[in-house]
């Protein structure tokens, strides 16, 4: 009817097509503004002056992502202020690299530990010699091995800021419950997590569902036997004597029960649930577990010294984070706020909103952090053996962003779990996987 | 019937011009049939470009949003890229690879079964549950909100719940499975077991759907049917099966081919619960592809398998829908 009717209905129809046309334009219009208007992305500028806009994934709790707007939004250099934006774990690596690709990037980020990396290789950022140096010029001393981990390709790709590394835990009540002492190597690992297991308690915590902390902790182990999943050259290399020995170790841990078999599909809730709750007494995990205890039991979650494998080396793994500078703005400006930033951070720690070891060791030398024993400790004894992803050599490589929560270590630590194959087969699959998406 | 959603709109122009020639002296208004007819010819043709008008710029939108991601995507199965880089051309080897991965039959085989369990489990239940509720259940508006829930309540929330009953040796479901004497038993630990669990939590998560689908189409069956039954003597089987069956068979076969669809892009479901675990047990195309391009960074393989995932599935509902059609259900 509307269709077949006279002059008024055409008169109508133009009006709304006329209507429809100017929406749009009004849209698009619209849609311009807005592309032109930058958002937080690298430095912009506008209205009140300048930005440098820093992405920060979540490293604590929301104190800490209060804190860290406070201290960005604080910052104010040649007319520029820091703008922060807080980037949820959760697909991160998705929301970096779309900025990338569509050169909406922020002057400066955290990340993933070997985002860096990849991003250097790709083009995507700057090399972070200049901040470094700056640093050093003002007396900062960084934590042992940290600045080696980062070099790639003749410079430094980051800047380590904090270190997230896997410790030895350990439950006090539990274990004198049990009569077990607190293990020193891997015989009294085993002798303790065997009294444990008559006892109906985890003598060695897994979580290798969808928890990387499975992952983590048996690599912990290849390191402390001196092995790992990659040579000095940082060449895959799976299959060698102290892997072996490591492999079969933990796998008799999971034949004895010492791991529950429900760990191949533990998250990470189901392991701090075990943790919190008396089922678990023993394990490797980072240096935020003690969180998750109530007050009470502050005194009863401890960390161990670090224990010596069978070939008498010590070792862990740990996660260098550090910050990275991209090229969406002008290197200066990205430099500076960086070494402002990196200058002022300490107040994560002396305010107890980081767990994490600081990079800088002026902010492990302060008062308020060796008030802290468990921090303390994890700093002196434990940071100085930690081994990144690239296990025996010094520094990482593009490669370990697909290694990091990669599908085939994954499954190492499920088959280990679930005993499906003896040691050497079940590196041998490993060795497999990671060529296969190391050289990819 | 079927016509009228694509020519509804210049029908009555056609009609109306058809009707004149054959009765030329019908319409007084008009002088005479030529001019009359070009008259007509012109104002359809006129409709015709302001429907096209208004539908234009859904279509462009329509084509902005849904075929540039489709012309990228199949550029990068053709590549060896990354998330932020395109990479080099390497032709089809990344389809060749993924046809050749054991990884890829393992996780087409778990999502056949996956969608197979999840669409005739739902619908099962759906249809079973609709037809209780029709029956007169008293606080049945209360039951029908209540049987929502699984639907409405976020898949995190209800991944959540899941895994809380089920994942731990202390967890309520493997407690009460002991106390009965099943011993130990780790629902998501066993490779099957797992995949048994995924299967009925997507049953689960899914009935909802088929409830409302259900219980939508026996609205419209005619209660005067099932009396005329009644009187011929045909027992509730009968009645089920040679009339209720029959007449929600398009409603039926419409949500299956839904269901079919989101059964096998379902992510959530099986990763929030499993992460595809333990040992890729439960991982489907979708999960598999996702692993491939956001924890491998291996783009062309993940978005090939995407493609091969998109291609299955077209050619399915379309045999499916040509299935439907040919069947001639109404």
């Amino acid at each position: 009817m509307f269709l077949s009717s006279a002059a008024s209905a055409q008169l109508s129809r133009r009006n709304l097509l006329g209507l429809g046309l100017g929406a749009a334009g009004a849209l698009g219009l619209t849609a311009c503004s807005r592309a032109t208007g930058g958002g937080t992305a690298g430095a912009s500028g506008g209205g009140g002056g300048s930005t440098v806009a820093f992405w920060d994934t979540v490293w604590g709790a929301d104190s800490y992502v209060n804190r860290a707007q406070e201290l960005v939004q604080s910052y104010s250099a040649d007319g520029m202020t820091g703008a922060y934006q807080s980037v949820p774990w959760a697909s991160y690596y998705q929301t970096f690299s779309s900025a990338v690709a569509s050169n909406t990037a922020p002057a400066a980020s955290s990340g993933g530990g070997y985002q860096a990396f990849q991003f250097y290789a790709q083009d995507a950022i700057n090399p972070a010699d200049n901040v470094i140096k700056a640093l050093q010029d003002g007396g900062a001393e960084f934590g042992p091995g940290l600045l080696e981990s980062m070099q790639y390709d003749g410079v430094y790709v980051g800047v380590p800021w904090q270190v997230d590394i896997r410790v030895l835990w350990y439950r006090q009540s539990l274990l004198e419950q049990v009569g077990a002492a607190v293990p020193t190597d891997w015989d009294t690992l085993r002798d303790a997590g065997l009294k444990l297991k008559a006892a109906g308690i985890q003598g060695f915590s897994v979580g290798a569902g969808t928890s990387t902390q499975g992952t983590q902790a048996f690599l912990a182990m290849l390191i402390n036997n001196g092995g790992g999943w990659f040579d000095a050259d940082g060449n895959v290399d799976c299959i060698t004597d102290n892997n072996i020995q490591a492999v079969e170790y933990l796998l008799s841990l999971a034949k004895d029960g010492i791991i529950t078999p429900a760990a191949v599909s533990y998250s990470q809730d189901n392991i701090t649930s075990d943790w919190t709750t008396g089922k678990t007494a023993i394990g490797f995990d980072s240096p935020t577990l003690a969180q998750n205890f109530g007050a009470d039991q502050q005194e009863d979650i401890l960390v161990a010294s670090p224990i010596t494998g069978p070939t008498g080396k010590t070792g862990t793994m740990r996660f260098v984070n550090n910050l990275m500078m991209y090229k969406t703005v002008d290197t200066e400006v990205s430099e500076a706020f960086l070494t402002w930033y990196l200058q002022n951070m300490s107040v994560y720690w002396t305010e107890g909103l980081l767990s994490s070891i600081p990079a800088l060791q002026s902010i492990v030398d302060t008062p308020e952090y060796q008030a802290d024993a468990r921090a303390k400790k994890i700093a002196e004894e434990w940071n100085p053996i930690g081994g990144t992803y690239a296990s025996l050599a010094s520094s990482a490589n593009p490669a370990m962003a697909a290694v990091d929560g990669g599908q085939p270590t994954a499954v190492w630590a499920q088959q280990i779990v679930q005993q499906s194959a003896d040691a050497r087969t079940i590196l041998e699959t490993l060795q497999t996987g990671l060529e296969g998406i190391v050289t990819s | 019937m079927s016509t009228s959603g694509t020519t509804g709109a210049i029908a009555p122009g056609v009609v109306e011009s058809v009707t004149r020639h054959q009765h030329p002296g019908g319409d007084h208004s008009q002088p005479g049939l030529p001019g009359g007819v070009r008259r007509t010819s012109s104002r359809v043709r006129r409709e015709r470009i302001t429907m096209a008008s208004l539908v234009l710029p859904s279509i462009i939108l329509v084509v902005l949003i849904n075929a540039y991601p489709v012309f990228y995507a199949a550029i990068q199965s053709v590549h060896d890229g990354t998330l932020t880089t395109t990479g080099d051309f390497v032709g089809f080897d990344n389809f060749s690879t993924i046809l050749a991965s054991p990884a890829f039959w393992a996780s087409a085989r778990f999502t056949l079964v996956f969608t197979i369990v999840g669409v005739f489990g739902s619908w099962a239940v759906g249809l079973a549950l609709a037809l209780g509720l029709r029956a007169g259940v008293p606080g049945r508006s209360v039951f029908r909100v209540l049987l929502l829930l699984p639907w409405v309540v976020p898949i995190v929330v209800s991944a959540t719940s899941w895994n809380w009953l089920v994942a731990t040796p202390s967890s309520p479901v493997p407690q009460l499975a002991e106390a009965l004497g099943f011993g130990q038993v780790l629902f998501l630990a066993n490779p099957l077991l797992a995949q048994i669990t995924v299967c009925i939590f997507k049953v689960w998560v899914s009935f909802p759907f088929m409830l409302l689908m259900t219980s939508a189409a026996l609205e419209s069956v005619d209660d005067n049917v099932y009396q005329a039954a009644r009187m011929d003597g045909a027992n509730r089987w009968q009645t089920f099966t040679q009339i209720t069956l029959p007449m929600i068979a398009r409603s039926t076969y419409i949500s299956w081919i839904l269901m079919a669809i989101f059964c096998v892009n379902d992510f959530p479901t099986i990763f929030l619960l499993t992460g595809g675990g333990p040992v890729d047990a439960t991982t489907s195309l979708v999960v598999y592809a996702y692993k491939l391009v956001f924890t491998n960074f291996q783009t062309g393989f993940g978005v090939a398998v995407a493609f091969l995932m998109t291609v299955s599935l077209v050619i399915v509902s379309t045999i499916l829908y040509r299935q439907i059609r040919k069947a001639g259900i109404e």
